[in-house]
């Protein structure tokens, strides 16, 4: 790789007397994460985007987070330690943020009568109290707040093998399920009802689509954290939809544009010492530039 | 079972308030409906309710084994940020028969053109969906109700929002789909006088009044009982082999 010109200058860029290159085994896993992540996430993000569900997820990782939170204050009223409780990632907080994260989506997914309520409200009220409760339970373990705060926010530099193991089966997982079900999920998505009158299942369909979004959700965060998780979720769709009149390619491009986001943004965050997960959000949104364009030459064509 | 779907003393609705009890009905094989109504009537809960959308909230719905449905939608519920050609929209009607794990064959995609080449539109195949026309998108969803050869079509209000010209296209389609096939229709409309001479047989329906009258549209199609259902006073007058419904006004008012 070192000699080819422009990679060995990128590879090489030294940054506190250490190399990219010297630093890449340290990096590794966390690198790894975030490549998952982008690429699963930017895959559901198009459906996040069709289905106009952006703020379900956005109060699934609330919901997520405070399963995380959960699992800390019950272990420590059991008089356990935080970092034992973290070293048991998968029995505790790994598996309450899971519970969470889906119970919230089974919730989200029941058709509410918009008399008395809005939707958006609701999802209001399920994204601000979650947060609240996580707040008010880390200022009570406050001792313990900075474990917690690790798995909550995500630290992508340093992320364990563990966590990169269950990123990756996650990742085969959610996207086997959606190769299996792309039809249903597609339809039922454009129009339920039809879809249903046709004899489709689509509530099924429609809950196993949220679960898989929730269980994403819920597994990303404790390895990016959830703010780059939402902004996978929401960006490189975005942009994609903007680009084309066709989803396929709405799919490919916006996992191209959510992995190369998560390269570029964590290469560029250990160049200038940014932090990861807000170098990789600000990158993607560069993505967005393309379909502006467009947008603006259309306008200014048919004026 | 001769009939293809029966209701027995069905009750429908919303949230356990009921729109219309008490309805009963037979559909056979071959029949042409035409289910008119005021606004809020229920027409669109009933059909709904029929195949399955909306739960009935009392009585039994009786479907002959096997029975399978096409829906047209009205075309304003397809959200236009999916970016989807016609062809694929006219696809998905074939997506519950070919079933979950299997992909969509060659077969399939002959089988939707061959539906839109039927109702005039194989030229917009390839074209977006959103970037269609009002009239274009009817067809292509009516090409996609069609494509699962359903035993029962079930069309709501396919000529909302058209000019006359789009209106009478698409029901001479229609005729012609019934004609040729045999097909089962149902169609949900606010005009009487595109029912009036179209559809065999007619659901009339008033939830709030609790009226819900079946029958040929022969006998049902009278000032009396649209009057009944409407509160306005109508003639039905009959010229070159074609209805007219003309309404002249509240009944206690007279006529205007």
């Amino acid at each position: 790789m070192k000699s080819i010109p422009l990679l060995s200058n990128l590879l090489l860029v030294e940054r506190n007397g250490m190399t990219f290159l010297d630093a890449l085994p340290i990096l590794q896993n966390g690198i790894l994460a975030g490549l998952l992540v982008a690429l699963v996430s930017a895959f559901l993000g198009v459906y996040v985007i069709l289905k106009r569900i952006v703020f379900v997820s956005a109060a699934i990782s609330q919901v997520s987070s405070l399963g995380v939170a959960c699992a800390f204050l019950v272990a420590t009223l059991f008089g356990r330690h935080a970092s034992e409780v973290k070293s048991q990632f998968l029995s505790g907080p790994g598996a309450t943020s899971v519970v969470f994260a889906c119970v919230a989506a089974m919730l989200l997914a029941r058709q509410v009568s918009e008399k008395r309520i809005t939707r958006e409200s609701i999802l209001g009220i399920g994204y601000l109290l979650p947060a609240g409760l996580t707040l008010l339970i880390l200022d009570v373990l406050s001792a313990e707040a900075h474990a917690i705060e690790d798995i909550l926010f995500g630290n992508s530099v340093f992320v364990s093998v563990e966590q990169v193991r269950v990123q990756a089966v996650t990742a085969v997982a959610v996207l086997l399920i959606h190769l299996l079900l792309y039809k249903e999920f597609i339809f039922t998505s454009l129009d339920p009802e039809t879809a249903t009158a046709c004899g489709m299942r689509t509530r099924l369909f429609n809950r196993i689509l949220l679960l898989t979004i929730a269980f994403t959700i819920s597994v990303s965060i404790m390895s990016i954290g959830a703010l780059p998780v939402f902004a996978f979720m929401v960006i490189p769709a975005s942009a994609a939809l903007t680009l084309t009149e066709r989803l396929g390619r709405a799919f490919l491009l916006s996992v191209v544009f959510g992995v190369s986001a998560a390269l570029v943004g964590f290469y560029l965050s250990f160049v200038f010492s940014l932090p990861t997960g807000p170098a990789m959000l600000t990158t993607a949104g560069l993505f967005l530039i393309p379909g502006g364009l467009k947008a603006l030459l259309q306008r200014w064509r048919v004026a | 079972m001769s009939a293809l779907l029966a209701a027995h003393d069905l009750s429908i609705g919303y949230g356990g308030r009921a729109l219309l009890s008490g309805i009963n009905l037979s559909i056979e094989p071959g029949d042409w409906w035409g289910v008119v109504g005021p606004n809020g009537a229920g027409k669109t809960t009933l059909m709904k309710t029929l195949l399955g959308i909306v739960p009935a909230l009392a009585g039994r719905i009786e479907r002959r084994a096997g029975l399978s449905f096409g829906y047209v939608p009205q075309r304003g519920v397809i959200d236009d940020i999916f970016p989807l050609p016609a062809l694929d929209v006219v696809v998905m009607g074939r997506y519950p028969r070919i079933g979950p794990g299997r992909p969509v064959t060659r077969a399939d995609r002959e089988l939707a053109l061959s539906y839109m080449e039927r109702v005039s539109i194989a030229h917009l195949a390839r074209k977006s969906f959103r970037s269609l026309s009002g009239g274009q998108k009817q067809r292509t969803l009516i090409a996609r109700g069609l494509v699962p050869e359903p035993d029962v079509l079930v069309l709501d209000e396919p000529t909302d929002g058209m000019d006359l010209a789009g209106e009478t296209g698409i029901m001479e389609l229609i005729t012609d789909l019934q004609r040729g096939s045999g097909r089962t229709l149902l169609m949900i409309s606010h005009s009487l006088n595109l029912v009036a001479n179209h559809a065999k047989q007619l659901m009339l329906i008033h939830g709030d009044e609790g009226v819900f009258r079946t029958g040929m549209t022969d006998e049902l199609l009278n000032g009396k009982t649209l009057e009944e259902v409407y509160h306005v006073s109508v003639d039905v007058h009959s010229f070159a082999g074609r209805r007219f419904v003309v309404a002249h006004g509240s009944p206690d008012t007279g006529r205007v």
